[in-house]
């Protein structure tokens, strides 16, 4: 007998694939299959249609009026859950030592992030935002995923700037694309300096508040906000971390009573304009995405090591999590992701980390059953509805500053990404 | 029966379908039904059943995702298959040597334990810890190409293939790997392999 004789032997005759996790796995190519299908849209989108009372909370930075997360039950994870566990248990250990947190900036200092987003977003043909339970029957209104990147500048007193850059958009059909040129291409509102009644809204309280317009064209928006209740982010409007207990039980327990809670907006809302969510105690999916929300916030605000791997021990204890490797998020960066649908909705919300590093890389939602979600929107399974990855973070010294060295456009009309239009994907 | 002509049972190749599902991407779910239950097992007994359901799952999915770039000059998609399995097994290498370490430690090993009868079939003794400990050793790609060859039984070609390495790399990593199992089963001191390692990665990524 030879040594691979030897090793034929060793864990030979486990037994096979159980049945539910082979129709698993088939499902998700499957899925797979259907959702590559739908990216060539097939039908035309009638309109983003009502969801009665779907709330949304906005991601951290930049999910700015996109519907996220869905408040409803959600199924049991079965084996694979005790599989997501392990991983966040791994990464719990490793967020336990890991040096991932940026320090708070000095004097003279700011704190530069970037993230790129997708979203699907409503507009009129005046720029509003529309949620999908207030549209007018007959107007105008166009639905597209639209791709955003989000660059923040912000000093140790909350003065920041906040520059926008639209990218492309994804129709769902070739046709609703063709109207949306029909009618001029109009812009979301904010991003299109003719649209002024969309504009005044958007940025009046901006110039009220002390706040001044540093660039404005087609496609891009780049504010200097005079404190902390401009537009743009939400995360300055995430409540402090420092309280927060470092024992994972303690601290479920103390993000479930409402001590870290997301702001809900309505669906196509603006974060800008929703108040912060009142103190409550929160379900097992707010819950979670409480827990998630101090991992991704800590992408641009320091945050204790301890806490981090708290929230990640937390995680692995709450019901319904399973787990995805070698899940890529919009920037390209591979990782692993936990998920939970929520039966309720029709979605998928999926969070986005490296267990080697233990760091938060990016969220999305996933729509997998069109009769719930998005019921009237007329899309496929599989369709994003909303992602943003955290691409960049770093102290630098001044507003024009990026970490990699270059300067952002400042009044100069030519530098940042350009806007560019539909195609991709229509 | 026709009574007048053999009933000839005509298997598509793995090939044609995956060239087929290049426009009729469902038909790459007959590549699922094929193929699923060997990636499972091949995974299964390096990683034990909760990772070997996930990474069968995504490996279909990369499968799918990347089904352009498949050498249809290859009939059976097996091997490449099983590249992509141990490609998403690459982020586990490290679990996998702590785990089998432990095991070789331990009076028994826990990915067997879950199913009654099963460690009474294997030479429970001193024999089965050392060929945990060697594989423990070995660095990941030679655990990688040993593997495929005792667990999958794929030849040198399919490994090299399926790995993505010329086919010369495959014989020595083999080779050293062989080598190593052969010294611990004689009950020899293995050497350290973290600098061989820590070459091949760098090496082979």
């Amino acid at each position: 007998m030879d040594e691979l004789e030897h090793l034929r032997d060793l864990r030979a005759g486990l037994p096979p694939a159980r049945a539910v996790a082979r129709a698993y796995a088939r499902g998700r190519l499957l899925a797979r299959v259907e959702e590559g299908e739908c990216t060539r849209p097939r039908r035309r989108l009638a309109w983003l249609g009502a969801r009665p009372r779907l709330l949304a909370v906005a991601s951290f930075a930049g999910a700015v009026g996109l519907g996220v997360l869905a408040l409803g039950a959600f199924n049991s994870g079965g084996q694979v859950e005790s599989a997501a566990a392990k991983v966040l248990h791994e990464t719990a250990t490793v967020a336990a030592t890991a040096d991932v947190g940026l320090p708070a900036p000095g004097s003279g200092e700011l704190l530069y992030a970037k993230t790129r987003n997708l979203g699907l977003w409503s507009w009129d043909a005046e720029g509003k935002f529309v949620a999908a339970d207030s549209r007018a029957d007959g107007s105008e209104v166009f639905t597209a995923v639209v791709s955003t990147e989000l660059e923040t500048w912000t000093s140790a007193d909350g003065t920041r700037r906040v520059r926008e850059t639209l990218g492309a958009f994804r129709f769902p059909a070739d046709a609703e694309r063709s109207r949306w040129e029909a009618a001029g291409s109009p812009l979301p509102g904010k991003f299109d300096p003719n649209a002024e009644a969309a504009h005044a809204k958007a940025f009046g309280h901006v110039l009220r508040e002390g706040g001044r317009v540093l660039e404005l064209r087609r496609g891009v928006v780049d504010l200097e906000l005079a404190n902390r209740h401009g537009s743009g982010t939400a995360e300055a409007q995430l409540p402090d971390t420092a309280d927060l207990p470092t024992e994972s039980n303690a601290l479920r327990r103390a993000v479930h009573g409402g001590a870290f809670s997301p702001i809900v907006i309505p669906v196509g809302g603006d974060a800008s304009a929703a108040p912060p969510a009142d103190p409550k105690t929160l379900d097992t999916e707010e819950t979670i995405f409480g827990l998630w929300t101090i991992l991704s916030r800590s992408t641009i605000a320091p945050t204790r090591a301890a806490l981090r791997a708290a929230a990640f021990d937390a995680l692995a204890e709450m019901p319904g999590i399973e787990l995805s490797h070698s899940a890529t998020d919009l920037a390209g960066r591979t990782g692993e992701a936990i998920r939970y649908p929520t039966e309720d909705s029709g979605l998928r919300h999926e969070l986005i980390f490296d267990s080697a590093s233990s760091r938060a890389l990016g969220q999305r939602t996933v729509l997998i059953d069109p009769a719930r979600g998005f019921a009237k929107a007329d899309l496929s399974a599989g369709t994003v509805v909303d992602e943003t990855a955290y691409v960049e973070s770093a102290i630098v010294d001044s507003i024009s500053e990026t970490p990699t060295g270059g300067e952002v456009g400042r009044s100069t009309g030519n530098t940042g990404p350009s806007y560019r239009n539909g195609g991709e994907g229509s | 029966m026709n009574g007048q002509y053999p009933v000839v049972s005509h298997r598509t190749s793995d090939s044609e379908l995956i060239h087929s599902s290049a426009k009729a991407p469902a038909e790459f779910a007959a590549i699922f039904d094929r193929h699923f239950d060997d990636v499972y097992a091949y995974l299964q007994r390096r990683i034990g059943r909760d990772l070997a359901e996930e990474l069968s799952a995504e490996t279909f999915l990369v499968a799918l995702d990347s089904r352009r770039d498949y050498d249809f000059a290859r009939s059976d998609a097996l091997p490449w298959l099983l590249g992509i399995a141990t490609n998403l097994m690459r982020r586990h290498w490290r679990r996998e040597a702590r785990e089998l370490r432990a095991y070789a430690r331990s009076a028994a090993d826990p990915l067997l334990d879950a199913f009654d009868g099963l460690e009474e079939r294997l030479d429970a003794s001193d024999k089965r810890r050392r060929l945990l400990e060697a594989l423990a050793e070995l660095s990941g790609p030679e655990r990688d190409a040993l593997l495929l060859a005792a667990w999958a039984d794929l030849s040198y070609a399919e490994i090299a293939a399926a790995l993505g390495v010329p086919i010369g790399t495959v014989r020595s990593r083999l080779s050293r790997a062989r080598q190593r199992i052969v010294s611990s089963l004689a009950g020899e001191e293995l050497p350290s392999t973290d600098e061989q390692h820590h070459k091949e990665v760098e090496r082979y990524g």
